[in-house]
């Protein structure tokens, strides 16, 4: 009988991991084929395999994954220094007002992107950002700050007091009990709000379609729309693609893994 | 020393970082005219609506090559852009307008143009329209345009905001070897025809209409109601058309719907709905599932019969070689008095709309302002028109313009419509809601009543912001001028 069950919970495990991996082997069959495959094999790959779609996505591409990577970067940087600073002075000080600015903060997870998109959009080319990297880094860094702060902030309120007295009584300034102490404590949450920024910043599509203009500062996600070819091949080219424009993502992924894993279970345990 | 290299390091990376990222930004912005007054620049947004075909890009960089020739004075910076959706193309214009960053020229949808023409975002084009133009010989430039076309362009107060460059025409495309070996010789010119046709090719075991109806952008729904409601209604067109201008406009439909003589939960209205549903059986299973595109791929597979398509959307169906079958295009077949004691018994064109619509906002420098203009009315010279229809099968948008063979079965046959109820530039939310509404009505999820009361709602709530906006009352007679 435990048999049964073992093979029962087996089969329906492999049914949802096949489930999970079509969309992503469809994805790759069809990058590899001509619209005549796609139609008449469409589940199966097909021969001869074009490669070459690979290639000529790439050569469409490589100059927007550029981009890409450096506003994904900038947006992890300047939310992990906003949020870890401001996740500090919550968990560590009492100040006057401290729970009113906080809630204040984490209010303003609660106003949906779309709302502000048009104020914003006003305020960057007042600022005269628009059609610059910056716009696209502090567009999406202001709105993902917010949950940013509440999750290092949960982070640093469970370190050990007793580590960050200790440090205190040796001597060490705020400064250096945050670099020093807190941040390579707090490395899974870290970890896990480069992640999620990570996401946030590579799929973001509208703001950078609204605050960019040309060829010379726009992400891949815009450009993977405009990826290009003759009506046989040009259905493979976009998946080639996609699946190129989502290498650099996995790979951050690939390395920051464990961390990743650690942060999201982290305080899921007491003691 | 340790301690201050810590400090140091991430303090040198960010100053770094920030460098980079300054030399690497670009603020070019709207480039303005030369300040010599000798060169224009002339900054076009023009939207791609293939779906990443590069005879789109190519022929939009040999338009704006010839025009430079011909115009050495202005040098126009083309920037191509593809929208993942409507909503997507939608946010794009509004934030460019409102931003005032919008480039000189830039494609929007003949469905928002008068929106923001009332709104002071975009240039009021009517007095172009009027004049001559280097491309409209020795007629007014609105004369190029055929009535349908200018009766959906112009706004309730009859102004003009855009320009289109080409026209949608729609047609069923057929598999010529399924319809030969089910044994029909001819097309369907009549509906009972039409269904007996399905009948036949039910038995191959194809679907015999590949129907999609996932969403209001699958158009297929939109556009089969509103042809078939327009073969029953010739007989209302004398209560409605009471400026006699040929064609219900906006003011004329707005009376209808306030006075009741537009009563889409009474016959000949709600009978369209039936005879859709009756259809259905023919479509496939999950139609309300099936996209656009899925549509199209069953048609190449040789698993459906037949789609419904405009000109430049059959381009992809046409020159294919994923094709392994002869098609060819017919009009939707018309209702007959078999079908409803109504019917005209003959076909109405949905074709018309207009279609890659171009503005210019407000904010253009006034040094641009004619070169702007001229490259909005080179669009619609027969150069550019003959350009368009051979590569991208776009029916021209001018009148009497010669078709190649290729759109030789888009060339229009039947009447044109003079209501064009439900049709988006009348009102979208009763065009976007008569599509997900129908949805439920289709599957059996909700009733007919229950469908029309709601649609109902909808469009005397539209009709009551449109005599708001406008100050258009019973007392003087919805803003509409005696004949």
């Amino acid at each position: 009988m435990k048999k049964i069950g073992t093979w029962a919970n087996c089969a329906v495990l492999t049914l949802l991991l096949l489930l999970t991996l079509v969309p992503f082997y469809m994805l790759i069959v069809t990058s590899l084929k001509y619209r005549d495959q796609v139609i008449h094999e469409f589940w199966f790959p097909a021969l001869p395999l074009h490669w070459s779609n690979y290639a000529n996505a790439f050569v469409q591409l490589w100059p927007f994954l550029w981009n890409s990577i450096l506003i994904t970067a900038g947006i992890i940087i300047c939310v992990l220094v906003n949020a870890s600073l401001a996740g500090y002075a919550f968990a560590r000080f009492s100040f006057w007002g401290k729970s009113l600015m906080y809630y204040l903060i984490i209010m303003l997870m609660m106003v949906p992107s779309f709302l502000i998109l048009i104020p914003q959009f006003i305020l960057f080319k007042n600022l005269g950002l628009i059609n610059t990297y910056w716009a696209q880094i502090f567009g999406p860094m202001a709105g993902a700050s917010a949950m940013a702060t509440m999750l290092i902030r949960t982070f640093f309120e469970g370190l050990s007091t007793g580590v960050l007295e200790a440090a205190e009584v040796e001597g060490a300034g705020d400064g250096r009990i945050y670099l020093q102490i807190a941040l390579p404590l707090s490395l899974p949450i870290l970890s896990t709000v480069a992640v999620i920024n990570a996401l946030l910043g590579w799929n973001n599509y509208v703001w950078p379609l609204v605050v960019t203009s040309g060829d010379k500062v726009k992400p891949v996600i815009l450009a993977l729309s405009s990826v290009h070819g003759s009506l046989d091949q040009v259905q493979g080219l976009q998946f080639a693609g996609y699946v190129i424009s989502s290498v650099p993502l996995l790979l951050l992924f690939l390395f920051a893994t464990k961390s990743f894993v650690s942060g999201i279970t982290a305080g899921a345990v007491k003691g | 020393m340790n301690m201050r290299n810590h400090w140091m390091r991430p303090l040198l990376g960010a100053v770094s970082a920030m460098l980079l990222l300054n030399g690497c930004s670009s603020d070019s912005g709207n480039s303005a005219s030369g300040g010599d007054g000798k060169s224009i620049d002339l900054n076009v947004m023009v939207m791609l609506e293939s779906d990443g075909d590069e005879a789109e890009r190519q022929s939009w960089d040999s338009i704006a090559k010839t025009y430079m020739e011909s115009h050495p004075g202005v040098k126009v910076n083309l920037q191509m852009q593809h929208f993942a959706g409507v909503e997507q193309h939608r946010t794009w214009v509004t934030t460019q307008l409102i931003g005032k960053t919008a480039p000189d020229i830039f494609t929007t949808r003949y469905i928002w143009d008068q929106e923001d023409l009332k709104k002071g975002l975009l240039v009021d084009l009517t007095p172009y329209y009027k004049q001559k133009t280097a491309y409209s010989g020795d007629q007014p430039w609105e004369k190029l345009f055929s009535q349908t076309i200018l009766q959906q362009l112009i706004g309730d107060d009859k102004t003009y905001a855009s320009v289109p460059n080409y026209v949608n025409s729609v047609r069923v495309l057929y598999n010529k070897d399924l319809f030969a070996q089910a044994g029909i010789k001819e097309v369907p010119k009549t509906w009972n025809e039409f269904l007996d046709a399905q009948e036949k090719l039910l038995k191959l075991n194809v679907v015999p209409f590949a129907f999609p109806n996932s969403k209001p952008g699958d158009y297929n729904y939109n556009w089969t109601i509103r042809i078939l409601t327009e073969e029953l209604l010739t007989g209302v067109y004398e209560k409605l058309d009471i400026d006699k201008s040929g064609f219900i406009e906006v003011n004329e439909y707005v009376r209808g719907v306030d006075q009741g003589i537009i009563d889409i939960e009474k016959s000949p209205y709600k009978d369209v709905f039936a005879i859709v549903k009756d259809w259905s059986k023919y479509w496939p299973k999950g139609y309300n599932g099936l996209d656009f595109d899925t549509a199209g791929d069953l048609f190449l597979q040789g698993k459906a019969a037949m789609v419904m398509r405009t000109s430049a959307q059959s381009k992809a169906l046409y020159e294919t070689s994923a094709r392994k079958f002869e098609m060819a295009a017919f009009p939707l077949p018309y209702l007959t008095k078999e079908n409803h004691p109504d019917a005209a018994g003959k076909l109405m064109e949905i074709g018309g709309v207009p279609a890659g619509n171009m503005a210019i906002p407000k904010t253009i420098a006034p040094e641009k302002m004619d070169a702007a203009v001229d490259f909005l009315a080179y669009t619609t010279s027969p150069k550019v028109q003959g350009l368009l229809a051979e590569s991208l099968y776009r029916t021209p948008v001018v009148e009497n313009a010669a078709l190649p063979d290729k759109l030789k079965g888009f060339q229009f046959v039947g009447d044109r419509m003079q209501l064009n109820i439900y049709a988006g530039e009348v009102d979208k939310n009763v065009t976007e809601n008569n599509q997900k509404l129908g949805q439920l009505y289709l599957e059996g999820t909700s009733t007919q009543e229950k469908y029309l009361a709601e649609l109902k709602k909808i469009m005397v709530d539209g009709v009551k912001k449109k005599m708001s906006d406008n100050q258009w009352t019973k007392e003087n007679n919805y803003g509409i001028k005696a004949p």
